[in-house]
Order: structure tokens, then C-alpha cells, then sequence
């Protein structure tokens, strides 16, 4: 990195080395560490486990690499970073959930328009999900996935059959998907 | 025995839950489908659930680096690979003529033949060579495993200790296959042909099986024997 930054580095007549222009090698690690973290959080929160999220933030950053390593706009590349994420997401539900027949306005999918670059918080976004929700179905889903109950602890909690409260989980992730892709931007 | 959408979706959670890549199963936009990308949603909702492993960014950096060579014999493996998840058409025109006219003449003897390919290497002897493309850990048993490299576009599958390959190209007309709505299927998605884990066609119409590819486990990495490029 040092040796190519010192190919595009010169000294202009006052001595000044110049700073590298759009286009030219920059320094991709700097990008790489600037943005891996909302990345990785974008895409962590659109597939909600670690071995998915880590395989899917590196196909990322390989398909990115030519652009961390032009010296450009950050806003530019975060763009990029957040449409490439955004295919490379959508392309993991299609190819091993079959989900392209859902709406291409479901929230989760479709979020962000003008504001394409601002990643929300994971944990603000899911209370607003949770938000949504009538009370017998927030419910479940809190003691499922905040309290970290099993589906029988969650049974036993509820004072219902261990079938029932896979039904009613069931139940309340589609109404959550429901209200999600009215509600969320 | 169809399991139910509701046990479908329970073993998912679980599997988000326990931390672990969730079963893969395919769902119809009104039942489940928006239901797993809730869940995916709720299950980030833990203050510090989404950070990334240190381990991880550390390991991308240095892969990221070794890709950024492109002059080192290290760095030229991972190139190729990023190569490879270029549209096909880029790769075409960025790859070397000889490797991809070695794996079209290959191509062209099985369609020839018509069947019988099991036993058939895409890559012969003599035109090809050992290359790292995933740690053997990241394959879970039976659940087959896209990968590219340079000319190469193939499936990985691990059955036990053992993990076999086989050419992601479909015989037919050359769309990239997919993983099957079926488990243990690759399925075309331009004119419905599908094969088996071990490139045996299951559709009547299409009977050429695919091509398989070396492979081999050094020191827990998953090696292919691809074209030279």
C-alpha cells in the first residue's frame, strides 16, 4: 500500500506532496476499516446470523475491491457498498428461500431510497418492528428472540401447548412482515 | 413428509437463536417468506449482536490484501476468484482465450457424447491446477456450495469427510445452476433442467450429466483443479 501510494504521491513546486486525485490508488485498507463495521451490520440485520452475514459481507468487499482502491468520494462508495449489499442480500433470499416472488416493497428488502446511504440501527429497527404488533403476538417474539426462551419455555411462559406457540410465533413474523413493509420507509 | 410452515419457521429461529447458519427450504411469499426476514430482522435486536468478529475482520483484510497482489502466486488465487464472480460475459473477455477455449472443447466432447459423464473431468490433466477456494469448515454436509475460479464455475459438496465437485454450467445451453428447490438438486433457471448432487439429469428432456472436479482437503482447505488462465 505504502509503495503504491508512493507512486501517486509527488511533490508539487512548493514541495507539497499533492493529495491522491479521484481515480488514482488510495488507501483501500483505510476504506476497508471505515466501512466493514456498517457493512456487515446492514447485512447482519437482512439475514440475522453470523456464518451468512460474515460469507456475504466478503462477497462484498472482493466485488468492491477495485473501488477501495480508487482514491474517490466516500459518499460514492458508500453508495456502492450499500447497492451491492442490498443484491448480494437479495440474491441470498431468492437463491435459498425462493423469496422472489415477494414484493419488492417489503421493507426489509426495499428500505432507504433517497436516503440510500443511512443504515439504521439493528436494534431501533427491530423495537419498531416489534412496536407494531398487537400484544399477544409482541409478546411471543420478545420471549423468543430478546429473552431467549425456547419454543417450550416460551410454551410453558404462555401457559400454552408447545404446537400452539410455534403456530402463534408463526403468526406474528408474518403480521410483523405485514406491518413491517407498510410501516418501515 | 412436507413439515409444517409453522415447524419450517420454529427450526429457523432456532437455528438464528443457537447462532448457527439456518436450514435453507423453500417458502411462498404469503406463508413464510416474510417470516424468516422478520425473524432475521428481530434476531439483530440484541445491542452488540451485529458486531463483527475480530477474527472476521482481520481474516477479510488479509484475503482483501492478498487479492489486491495481483503479482504474487497467493494473491493470483483470490483474484481469480473475484474474477469469477464477475458476470459471465466479463470474465469471458478478462480471462485468457486458451483456458476458456480448453474448457469449451472439454464442453463440446461431452455434449458430443451425450451422457455418460460422471467419471469426466472438466479440467484434464495437463491443463489445469490446484487452487484454494473455501475453508472446509464453511461447507456444511450435503448443502452444495457455489464457488468460481478464473474459466471455473462449479458447486462444492461435502458428504462427511469427503467433498466432491461438479460444474456449475448446465449441458443444455450454459446458464449457471442454482441451488435446487429440492434439497440435493441444482436446478437451471432458463429452461428447467435439474441434476443431482452428483451431475446425474433428473429431467428427462436434458440427459447430459455435469462434469465433475477434482478435488481435494490440504490442510483444511478445500481445493479445486481448475484451468490454467
Amino acid at each position: 500500500v505504502g509503495a503504491e501510494a508512493g507512486r501517486i504521491e509527488h511533490a508539487d513546486e512548493r514541495g507539497r506532496a499533492c493529495p491522491p486525485a479521484a481515480g488514482l490508488v488510495g488507501d483501500w485498507e483505510a476504506a476497508y476499516r471505515e466501512n466493514l463495521g456498517w457493512v456487515y451490520r446492514l447485512i447482519y440485520g437482512r439475514v440475522g446470523n453470523r456464518p451468512d452475514a460474515e460469507d456475504l459481507t466478503e462477497d462484498v468487499f472482493l466485488r468492491a475491491l477495485p473501488r477501495l482502491r480508487l482514491a474517490g468520494a466516500p459518499e460514492a462508495l458508500r453508495a456502492y457498498l450499500t447497492a451491492t449489499s442490498r443484491a448480494v442480500v437479495a440474491d441470498y433470499w431468492r437463491r435459498h428461500y425462493d423469496a422472489d416472488d415477494l414484493p419488492s416493497e417489503l421493507a426489509f428488502a426495499a428500505e432507504g431510497g433517497a436516503s440510500a446511504t443511512a443504515v439504521e440501527d439493528n436494534t431501533r429497527r427491530a423495537n419498531r418492528l416489534l412496536a407494531l404488533l398487537p400484544d399477544h403476538y409482541r409478546r411471543v417474539l420478545e420471549l423468543r428472540f430478546l429473552s431467549g426462551c425456547s419454543v417450550r419455555e416460551t410454551a410453558k411462559t404462555l401457559q400454552i401447548s408447545v404446537s400452539h406457540a410455534k403456530v402463534l410465533q408463526h403468526r406474528a413474523l408474518r403480521r410483523a412482515a405485514e406491518l413491517g413493509a407498510r410501516e418501515l420507509p | 413428509v412436507r413439515r409444517e410452515p409453522a415447524d419450517q419457521v420454529a427450526a429457523y429461529v432456532d437455528a438464528l437463536r443457537d447462532g448457527r447458519r439456518p436450514p435453507r427450504f423453500p417458502t411462498d411469499a404469503d406463508e413464510s417468506g416474510g417470516a424468516l426476514r422478520a425473524a432475521a430482522a428481530l434476531n439483530a435486536a440484541l445491542p452488540g449482536a451485529d458486531a463483527p468478529r475480530r477474527e472476521f475482520v482481520e481474516g477479510l483484510r488479509q484475503r482483501l490484501a492478498q487479492a489486491a497482489v495481483p503479482t504474487s502466486s497467493a494473491g493470483s488465487v483470490t483474484r481469480r476468484r473475484l474474477l469469477g464472480q464477475l458476470a459471465l460475459p466479463a470474465v469471458a473477455a478478462l480471462v485468457g482465450a486458451a483456458a476458456a477455449t480448453a474448457v469449451r472443447s472439454v464442453l463440446d466432447h461431452l455434449l458430443a457424447r451425450g451422457g455418460d459423464a460422471a467419471d469426466t473431468q472438466l479440467v484434464p490433466d495437463g491443463v489445469g491446477h490446484w487452487t484454494a477456494v473455501i475453508p472446509l469448515i464453511s461447507l456444511s454436509p450435503g448443502q452444495p456450495r457455489y464457488f468460481a475460479s478464473g474459466a471455473i464455475q462449479g458447486f462444492l459438496i461435502r458428504q462427511g469427510a469427503d467433498v466432491s465437485a461438479v460444474s456449475a454450467i448446465c449441458t443444455h445451453l450454459g446458464c449457471v445452476l442454482r441451488n435446487g428447490k429440492l434439497p440435493g438438486r441444482l436446478d437451471c433457471p432458463c429452461h428447467g433442467a435439474s441434476f443431482t448432487l452428483l451431475g446425474e439429469p433428473l429431467n428427462p428432456e436434458y440427459t447430459t450429466p455435469l462434469p465433475g472436479l477434482r478435488t481435494r482437503v490440504n490442510d483444511g482447505t478445500v481445493e479445486v483443479f481448475v484451468a490454467d488462465v
